[in-house]
């Protein structure tokens, strides 16, 4: 079954299975454990060498390319205190 | 004349309770707060959920747990907490993109409101719960909101509301959508 998820900016701030919550929603392999809050939507890059086009050498350059997201949890998250029921 | 006792039998058609099951469920988990989410004003909710089109109907069912929502755990209750700030509430709506009605609405100074919430208080609540009602906790009690309520037509959206854009409450919805068609 898929998942879905909502974000804005690097937050996670909507999550559902079974069907997009709404039409901000995208598929995403991602099963939460922790709350939304303990997640953060980044970027993967990669390292490319291209050619400089500055350059009539035909030397190269490393450019940094965006190759996809991942989700991953945040390292500043704390978890809750739960209050004594 | 002799009176015979006529007993009307039984079948098994008026016994069974006609089930009604949805066609799909769909899972949601939402959090945030408006101060945080620029597209989120006093006059752009947030919507959570949107009806399929092409569905004969959807029901909310606001899980239910007995782990408090402030934890803001995902099979936790759900939780729309006021803040002492003026307008800093949240409300709940629901809406065909021309009429909206109105499905509850906090203020702010109070404690907010929460669905289905079953902690060592208000348990005596559960045997009294219909399918799809809703305990809602409002400031110090709790009253029981009809399943009715949060049933949506197709394409209706279910959305949060606050009253102010400045509001840095963090709201905690975790249900499902049981859909028909």
């Amino acid at each position: 079954m898929n998942t879905y998820i909502e974000v804005n900016g690097t937050s996670i701030i909507g999550w559902s299975s079974g069907a997009p919550a709404t039409e901000n929603f995208f598929v995403f392999d991602f099963t939460p454990e922790k709350p939304l809050g303990a997640y953060e939507y980044v970027e993967v890059t990669e390292t490319e060498t291209v050619a400089d086009p500055n350059d009539p050498e035909n030397s190269t350059i490393e450019i940094e390319v965006v190759v996809g997201h991942t989700i991953q949890e945040r390292a500043d998250w704390v978890a809750p205190e739960v209050p004594a029921e | 004349m002799a009176l015979t006792k006529r007993i009307t039998p039984v079948t098994s058609t008026n016994l069974e309770k006609t089930i009604t099951r949805p066609d799909s469920v769909t899972v949601v988990t939402s959090t945030g707060q408006p101060s945080t989410n620029a597209s989120w004003t006093t006059t752009a909710p947030n919507v959570l959920y949107t009806a399929p089109s092409t569905c004969k109907y959807a029901k909310i069912y606001w899980r239910k747990s007995t782990a408090t929502a402030a934890g803001g755990r995902e099979y936790a209750a759900s939780n729309f907490p006021s803040l002492s700030t003026a307008d800093y509430y949240f409300f709940l709506e629901i809406t065909d993109g021309i009429n909206s009605r109105e499905i509850i609405k906090a203020h702010n100074g109070a404690a907010g409101f929460t669905f289905n919430n079953f902690n060592n208080t208000n348990l005596e609540y559960t045997p009294v719960l219909q399918e799809n009602d809703t305990l809602v906790g409002m400031e110090s009690g709790y009253f029981i909101m009809s399943g009715d309520a949060f049933t949506l037509a197709p394409g209706e959206k279910l959305q949060l509301g606050t009253g102010s854009n400045n509001n840095s409450a963090v709201f905690y919805a975790n249900f499902q959508a049981w859909v028909y068609n």
